[in-house]
């Protein structure tokens, strides 16, 4: 029985695109699968997805009401730089933390993040990510690969770590939505949610000189309960987790 | 803008900081009269004075010993010693005394002062005075360590050293003397753990320090005539280390190569790979490899010592073999 090495990077987009790595032949040396391999093979599913998806939620869609409490909701886009194949969850929940700890809003620290997690039996959750602070976009995204790593957001303030963050994240994109306008589960104050990038023709400098590049651009939300934050503190973490996100991406796109 | 050499680039960050706080001090042997015997400190003399700029007799614990009271005593000295080899006969002083004041007396006492030292190989000094030993610095908690690349870097990286209030250690590389390259006029002021990524790129990420950059930058640029386009990142300072930017170039690169002078046992590099295998396991795309001088003293014969230390070639022929198996 023989039996195909994988590298650690081809696994992990293989999970995450759904691919069978037991089908797929490699273009690297020796077959040796390589991750646009992977990346071709899982394309034409991504593709349906996100134009079911941009068919079926029309841009700014009036947002559902969560737990019979009125919410409000906002969007703005968030130019990400060039297009490349990171998951942009991770970079948002990065985002949201700087931004929390920059202006904490209802009890959020940026400490601590809490996601929106859909549970085995569909039924939608808040989990958290204690001491997520000082993670960096990639270990982020291994620490919220890992089930086991979340904790269920305590019921009240028993469990001794003090409150569980009041803003949450849903990552919309990794369901390859263009944008989610998220319930408001009970309990929280706000709900960032992050879109799919979708790409498009940008300016970009190299040296000093502009160029066209393929661009993305993500549409990041919020939606929270006027009665606990006022839309004017709602509108302006919006835009710093905006800022945040595009300084992210390119101070890691490139760095002088 | 003026052409500046790594050199001069080193007198004119000490004088900046000279000129900005009349507490930095500089002592050392024949940093005075002579101007350093890498010439490093030409001209500080005259224009700063002898109280100010000194010159010491031939012994490092006494250079270091005097950097370390005046720290205590509210200087800011900078000490040289002349040749980093011999941070071997002070060692002491460095490890059981500067780096673990502070902690020793629960915060009551800083020290700031920045050790600065020729470091590294490649201009046939023989093995006790070519060694590269910033690993030996970043194991001793309570040290910062820092090692331009660049002129620029250079009065940048002085100029943060100076204002911390930490020890730091800071290696400069003699192979990198005599380059010269353009410098912003005025003042330049840089931040500790900082990395800076010097070519961008797709295919792997190179992290590489002081002598090695330019190294690695000629191998990215062979190589990109081959169809590889590699990322050459600048690590400048050891501790603190800018994990974020490597770890981010990794997780878009999905290969990880450090080139390091250093002797390869518990090199820096070392460190590197383990904090990406830690934060970064599912976003390597094949082993982190690491490229770096064998671990054996280092010769003194010209084709010997070209040999052993790493070189555009074989951090080029590593980096291409590796990324076709």
């Amino acid at each position: 029985m023989t039996r195909q090495q994988h590298s650690p990077r081809v696994r992990r987009l293989a999970g995450e695109h759904g691919v069978d790595l037991a089908g797929l032949r490699g273009s690297g040396p020796a077959g040796r699968v390589r991750p646009a391999d992977v990346l071709a093979a899982a394309q034409p599913a991504t593709r349906s997805a996100s134009t079911a998806a941009t068919a079926a939620v029309p841009a700014a869609a009036v947002p559902a009401a969560g737990s019979g409490r009125a919410v409000a909701a906002a969007l703005v886009e968030a130019q990400l730089g060039t297009a490349d194949d990171r998951p942009v969850g991770p970079l948002a929940a990065v985002a949201l933390l700087r931004a929390l700890r920059r202006t904490p809003l209802a009890d959020a620290d940026g400490r601590h993040l809490a996601v929106l997690v859909d549970g085995a039996d569909g039924r939608r959750g808040v989990r958290m990510l204690s001491d997520a602070g000082d993670l960096n976009p990639a270990a982020v995204a291994r620490r919220l690969a890992d089930p086991d790593g979340l904790a269920e957001e305590p019921a009240d303030n028993t469990a001794g770590d003090g409150p569980a963050p009041a803003v949450a994240l849903c990552d919309s994109a990794a369901a390859g939505l263009l944008h989610e306008v998220p319930q408001l589960p009970a309990g929280l104050a706000a709900v960032v949610s992050v879109g799919a990038p979708v790409e498009r023709p940008t300016v970009v400098r190299h040296d000093g000189q502009p160029m066209l590049a393929i661009g993305a651009v993500s549409t990041v939300g919020i939606v929270h309960d006027p009665a606990r934050i006022a839309p004017a503190a709602a509108h302006a973490l919006l835009s710093a987790v905006r800022a945040e996100l595009e300084t992210l991406r390119s101070t890691t796109n490139r760095n002088g | 803008m003026a052409q500046l050499s790594y050199r001069e680039a080193v007198a004119r960050g000490i004088a900046q900081e000279m000129d900005r706080d009349e507490r930095v001090v500089l002592v050392g042997e024949d940093v005075a009269g002579a101007g350093g015997v890498f010439k490093t400190t030409a001209g500080l003399l005259d224009r700063f004075g002898p109280r100010r700029v000194v010159d010491t007799p031939i012994s490092e614990q006494a250079i270091l010993g005097a950097a370390m009271g005046a720290a205590m005593t509210g200087l800011r000295p900078v000490a040289e010693i002349m040749f980093s080899d011999f941070f071997a006969v002070c060692w002491d002083i460095v490890v059981n005394q500067i780096a673990k004041t502070r902690y020793m007396t629960n915060g009551q006492v800083s020290l700031p002062l920045v050790i600065k030292s020729g470091n590294g190989g490649s201009l046939r000094f023989g093995a006790q005075h070519s060694q590269s030993v910033e690993n030996w610095a970043m194991a001793v908690p309570g040290l910062k360590v820092v090692s331009p690349s660049t002129p620029t870097d250079v009065i940048g990286l002085m100029a943060a050293a100076v204002r911390s209030d930490d020890p730091v250690l800071f290696f400069e590389h003699k192979g990198l003397y005599a380059g010269r390259a353009e410098v912003a006029d005025g003042e330049i002021v840089d931040t500790l753990g900082t990395a800076k990524i010097r070519r961008p790129g797709r295919d792997a990420t190179v992290v590489a320090l002081g002598l090695m950059v330019s190294r690695a930058l000629q191998a990215a640029d062979e190589l990109a005539g081959r169809g590889i386009d590699v990322e050459v990142i600048d690590v400048r300072s050891l501790v603190p280390l800018d994990v974020t930017t490597i770890l981010d170039s990794v997780h878009r690169t999905g290969r990880l190569f450090t080139v390091e002078e250093n002797p390869r046992l518990l090199g820096w590099g070392a460190e590197i790979a383990s904090i990406a295998v830690d934060e970064a396991f599912w976003d390597l795309d094949g082993p982190v490899q690491r490229i770096t001088t064998p671990h054996i003293p280092l010769p003194s014969a010209d084709s010997l010592e070209d040999l052993v230390i790493p070189s555009v070639e074989s951090i080029g022929q590593t980096i291409e073999k590796a990324l076709q198996s």
